[in-house]
């Protein structure tokens, strides 16, 4: 057991946890059809490397990453792949994202997989098998696991949270207390492919079955760990809170985790993790709590990824009354449209019976907010800011380092939806700056074109005058020409002349040496391209060819005069 | 006499101070031009009736009405307002309406035939192509400001929401005070 | 689109609001048994005249009187009614109540924007528009008003010179020589033991029922409360020239309704940790200073109008370091 430290604010709503922590985790039945995201890391895309009337197996990969930060999605079950097509997704319910349909042959068949023993693997090996595994974080956020250890290399302790710090949500505990064994080979894995010295669990004091097997299943494994139990109080499991509350150190703004040396990952994803490597077995399923106050059987299911919330209509006690949230009750999402699928970020279903509406009043400057939130902002002078977009004040009172844990708007007494407030605050800065930030560009490109039209229109004028000058240089010369004995003016004829002449022989470019060069080529050339004649069989071919040879012949010829009148011009000084 | 001599004093000493000042401190350029143009959209669409942005921040500073650039929109109106501190007044129609979706240009391929001249009315080079060639729309440098759709004579050029993430769905504020419902269980 | 969260705490503004209004009852209830129903006539008409000024104020500014139920303008009237002597004449409060509702709250744009605490700011108008009125505050060791008496004063204009008597602030100010035991002899008030102090220990139990059910904040009623006694040291020499002891300057004149129900009103006070701390400690300075130097007999409510005044600077110098950051920023605009 080690120190825990405290965290500042947070609150300590009703748990609602063991109405769904009571049973080992179940299998739903497998539906028909399954809707794969293709990008199933939302924001990042990939493509689909399958077609419709493919026949696919469990673990059969289905799409293809094609930002770095995107992840690689596997079949859950055996079919066919049924439909490609835009479909709506929870976490982005004003977005349609492309879905792969698959539709369930009942065979249950798997790709074949190349299961290793831990030992048997290097650490390279580990980290190669994590990135095609597909796994993003587990707690809910959803970032491509294998990118966030990328970003750790100086790493040196990992911490495992099993905090679980939102309402109802139990599949952690669960996860903890059944598949222990599965998290500790998800941390061997990471100990040895990063070569770790501390590891520390972080658990809430509402879970004591769940601490304690991971307890027991730590000394099974013989594995030495560090045992951190934070008192029950939200939002405890986000990382920043969790690395305050396990080690007194606070992540630096703009800095990550990393940067002191820390890697925190949830037991959900060092499962996920565990059963990659070493059963080689990427991500298809997850374990979601499916609980509220309107389920019919709360508790802990494992689910297929990319089962339609409609296919789990059964849960609901009164079906088309009660309201959907994804994720927890705290930070989740409402489910507007059930036909959306089951996804990695998908810990929680909670089903809420329909309820009354609030109203939002006055703020009354109570500080209960100030007092919730454990990132020590001040959300009533936010919120005052929010309404008036001032841009200047939010940033100057951090609105960024919001974690959106809702800790403020649980509080306030008079209902004010804060965090959607901060929220819509954060996405107006963010398109503002981008805004900027093109308009800058759109600036730079206009003047830059501006620049060179101007340019060309300068040039032009330039060579125009060149002209004339060469021109009126000609007349004074046929002048000079026609009357030797007469001429007034022999100077200024001579005079204009020469600078014709020297505005001549600034046009051509090239220099007796390039040309000499250029020569040489063109003879290689013809050389290479008589021997071709010779080779060629049909007449057409020849024919062509032979147009080429003279071709070069010309060029040859004009560049050797060119050459020829360089050397007229430079024998005088020479 | 000594009064007339201290005045005398004192207003060589704050005439070669304000002299000193002038040219130690000049500001080249007109800085509320720049400030304007800075807060315009650059989108140098010339809806305003200027040939681009800057002649427009240009025309604001010698007194011309803030209202006429439909792309930037209320908000530009109310921070061109703010900065010159005076009533920001809503968009004037006569220019242009303005739209929640920003639009870029997009060629039709199939129907272009290379003539180059949307190229040369686009104001930021943002149509790549050549003369008898196909020319293509770089959406991320397209501003969407129409310049380009007029002047085409097939027709082909249409103008179409941008996809690069301009159009992205925002959270919304809540309607203010007593209408948000929000379905909340109180526990 | 609707954010997270979908749960709620169950407090809401109206229970706030209730629950400082049941915290007021042991004082309402001390008073009653000391002044008789003088005390209820003020309290009967005050929220009255301040519920019907406050939808007067909503209708005129097109606002829905649905908040008439948040239970704010009650406080406020509880809050007025206890402060000006009882059995005051229904003008009286029919102008202190629009003076709270109109001037303090709904000028500044309703409840959450007013800048100063209502019920001080129609305290300090009415004290400083009738002296005599608001002076007038009935001695409780004269047996308690009946109610046709209380009647009789508070709505036909009675004669109440008969019922009162000098208040210990008062009787401070206006016996100069003597020393302060000696005046608790001449005049009870002035002596432990007095009416008046039961009902300040009625105001610090319901006090501190809502701290228990954390609904005001501890640091500004116990800055204020320590604010007083130091600064009460420095002025106490023992002559009742100077001012009362310490100790018994938290027992009178509504210091202590001051200390929990005045100062603590969240909308107009400081919201960070130091900067209550800060605001409650120049309350408490305040109080007595202006008791020792000032024309008025009574400090509180002028001590909470001029902390009021600082609220916005004192939370400007105080904001807390966020998480992350080496020190907290200053929300300047540059």
């Amino acid at each position: 057991m080690i120190k825990v430290h405290t965290i500042p604010g947070g609150i300590h709503p009703e748990t609602h946890k063991s109405m769904s922590n009571g049973s080992a985790a179940e299998r739903i039945p497998t539906p028909d059809r399954l809707w794969i995201p293709v990008s199933a890391g939302l924001k990042y895309e990939s493509e689909p490397i399958v077609n419709v009337g493919d026949s696919v197996k469990r673990f059969t990969q289905l799409t293809q990453p094609k930002h770095a930060f995107a992840v690689a999605s596997h079949s859950p079950i055996s079919g066919t792949v049924a439909a490609i097509e835009m479909r709506s997704v929870v976490a982005m319910p004003e977005r349609q994202v492309l879905m792969i349909a698959i539709d369930n042959d009942g065979n249950n068949e798997s790709e074949r997989r190349a299961p290793m023993a831990l030992d048997e693997l290097s650490g390279a090996q580990i980290l190669d098998r994590i990135s095609r595994s597909g796994i993003q974080g587990q707690g809910g956020a959803g970032f491509s696991t294998q990118i966030k250890i990328a970003a750790s290399k100086q790493v040196t302790h990992l911490i495992v949270n099993g905090v679980e710090c939102e309402p109802y949500i139990t599949a952690d505990d669960r996860l903890m207390r059944d598949y222990s064994d599965d998290i500790m080979l998800g941390i061997q894995c990471i100990a040895k492919a990063m070569q770790l010295t501390q590891i520390t669990l972080g658990t809430e004091d509402n879970k004591p079955q769940a601490f304690e097997a991971m307890q027991n299943a730590a000394a099974a494994a013989n594995i030495n760990m560090q045992w951190g139990v934070v008192p029950t109080k939200y939002p405890s499991g986000s990382e920043k809170q969790l690395i305050q509350l396990l080690t007194g150190q606070e992540v630096a703004n703009g800095k990550l985790p990393a940067d002191l040396g820390i890697l925190m990952l949830n037991v959900g994803t060092l499962a996920a993790i565990g059963r990659a490597v070493v059963h080689d077995e990427p991500v298809t399923e997850r374990l979601v709590t499916i609980t509220g106050e309107a389920c019919e059987r709360p508790g802990n299911y494992w689910v297929p990824l990319g089962t339609p919330i409609d296919a789990l209509q059964t849960f609901a006690k009164d079906g088309a009354k009660a309201q959907w949230i994804q994720g927890g009750p705290m930070m989740g999402v409402r489910v507007t449209d059930t036909t959306a699928p089951i996804t990695q970020v998908t810990n929680c279903l909670l089903i809420q019976p329909a309820v009354k509406s609030t109203s939002e009043m006055p703020c009354i400057r109570c500080s209960a907010c100030y007092e919730a939130c454990p990132m020590q902002l001040l959300p009533q002078q936010l919120l005052w800011h929010a309404k008036s977009n001032n841009e200047q004040k939010l940033k100057a009172h951090n609105l960024f380092d919001c974690i959106e844990c809702g800790a403020c708007d649980y509080v306030c007494p008079s209902d004010i939806p804060l965090v959607q407030y901060y929220r819509a605050a954060k996405d107006e800065l963010r398109a503002a700056e981008s805004d900027r930030v093109r308009s800058e560009h759109a600036r730079n490109r206009f003047e830059q074109r501006q620049a060179r039209l101007e340019r060309i229109e300068q040039e032009k004028i330039a060579k125009r005058e060149a002209r004339k000058k060469a021109a009126e240089a000609k007349k004074a010369a046929k002048q000079v020409d026609s009357d030797t004995t007469t001429s007034d003016k022999p100077k200024a004829g001579l005079l204009a002349a020469a600078m014709a002449k020297a505005e001549t022989s600034k046009a051509p470019a090239l220099s007796a040496e390039k040309l000499t060069k250029q020569v040489s080529n063109l003879e290689a050339q013809l050389i290479h391209q008589q021997q071709l004649l010779e080779e060629a069989g049909d007449d057409e071919k020849r024919a062509k060819i032979d147009a080429r040879i003279k071709n070069t012949r010309i060029k040859i010829d004009q560049a050797k005069a060119k050459l020829a009148s360089i050397d007229d011009q430079e024998q005088p000084n020479a | 006499m000594v009064e007339l001599l201290a005045l005398l004093l004192l207003t060589t000493i704050f005439g070669v101070v304000l002299g000193y000042a002038n040219v130690k401190y000049r500001v080249e350029g007109d800085p509320v031009v720049d400030q304007i143009d800075a807060l315009l959209p650059q989108t140098q669409c010339g809806q305003c009736g200027h040939p681009g942005c800057r002649p427009y921040a240009e025309a604001i500073a010698s007194g011309e009405a803030i209202n006429k650039c439909p792309p930037g929109g209320q908000p530009t109106i109310n921070s061109i307002a703010d900065l010159l501190g005076v009533d920001a007044p809503s968009l004037d129609e006569e220019h242009g309406e303005e739209s929640d979706i920003q639009l870029v240009a997009f060629i039709d391929e199939p129907n272009c035939i290379g003539c180059t001249k949307c190229i040369q009315a686009c104001p930021v080079d943002a149509i790549l192509g050549a003369a008898k060639l196909m020319h293509t729309v770089i959406e991320s440098e397209c501003t969407g400001c129409d310049l380009c759709v007029d002047p085409c004579p097939t027709d082909c050029i249409e103008m179409i929401p941008a996809t690069d993430g301009r159009n992205v769905a925002r959270w919304k504020q809540p309607d203010l005070i007593a209408t948000s419902e929000r379905g909340i269980v109180h526990d | 689109m609707l954010s997270s969260p979908f749960i709620h705490t169950k407090r809401s503004t109206p229970w706030v609001m209730q629950q400082v209004a049941l915290a007021l009852m042991p004082a309402i209830v001390t008073s009653f048994y000391f002044y008789g129903w003088a005390v209820l006539s003020n309290i009967v008409l005050m929220i009255i005249a301040c519920l019907a000024f406050e939808a007067f104020a909503l209708t005129l500014r097109k606002r829905s009187l649905v908040s008439l139920g948040d239970w704010s303008a009650v406080v406020t009237a509880l809050l007025l009614a206890m402060a000006i002597p009882p059995a005051a004449n229904w003008w009286l409060i029919v102008v202190g109540a629009g003076l709270a509702m109109l001037l303090a709250k709904h000028l500044y744009g309703g409840l959450g924007l007013n800048p100063f605490n209502p019920a001080m700011v129609a305290y300090v108008v009415l004290l400083i528009s009738y002296p005599v009125q608001m002076s007038q505050w009935i001695d409780p060791a004269q047996s308690a008003l009946s109610l046709s008496t209380t009647l009789d004063i508070a709505l036909f204009g009675s004669p109440i010179d008969q019922y009162t008597g000098a208040t210990a602030l008062d009787a401070v100010r206006h016996n100069a020589g003597l020393t302060i035991s000696q005046l608790a002899e001449q005049n009870p008030a002035t002596a432990w033991g007095a009416p008046h102090h039961f009902v300040s220990l009625s105001y610090l139990l319901g006090g501190l029922y809502l701290l228990a059910r954390r609904i005001i904040f501890w640091q500004l009623p116990i800055a204020l409360i320590l604010g007083v006694l130091v600064a009460g040291v420095f002025v106490y020499d023992g002559s009742s020239e100077s001012a009362l002891s310490p100790a018994m300057q938290l027992a009178v004149g509504g210091t202590l309704m001051g200390a929990f129900f005045i100062i603590t009103d969240p909308v107009s006070s400081p919201t960070t940790t130091n900067g209550r701390l800060i605001a409650g400690a120049f309350a408490g300075v305040l109080i007595v200073v202006i008791r020792h130097f000032g024309n008025y007999p009574d400090a509180v409510a002028f001590a909470v109008l001029l902390v009021n005044l600082c609220a916005p600077l004192i939370d400007y110098f105080t904001l807390p370091r966020t998480y992350g950051h080496s020190k907290a920023k200053r929300a300047t605009d540059e």
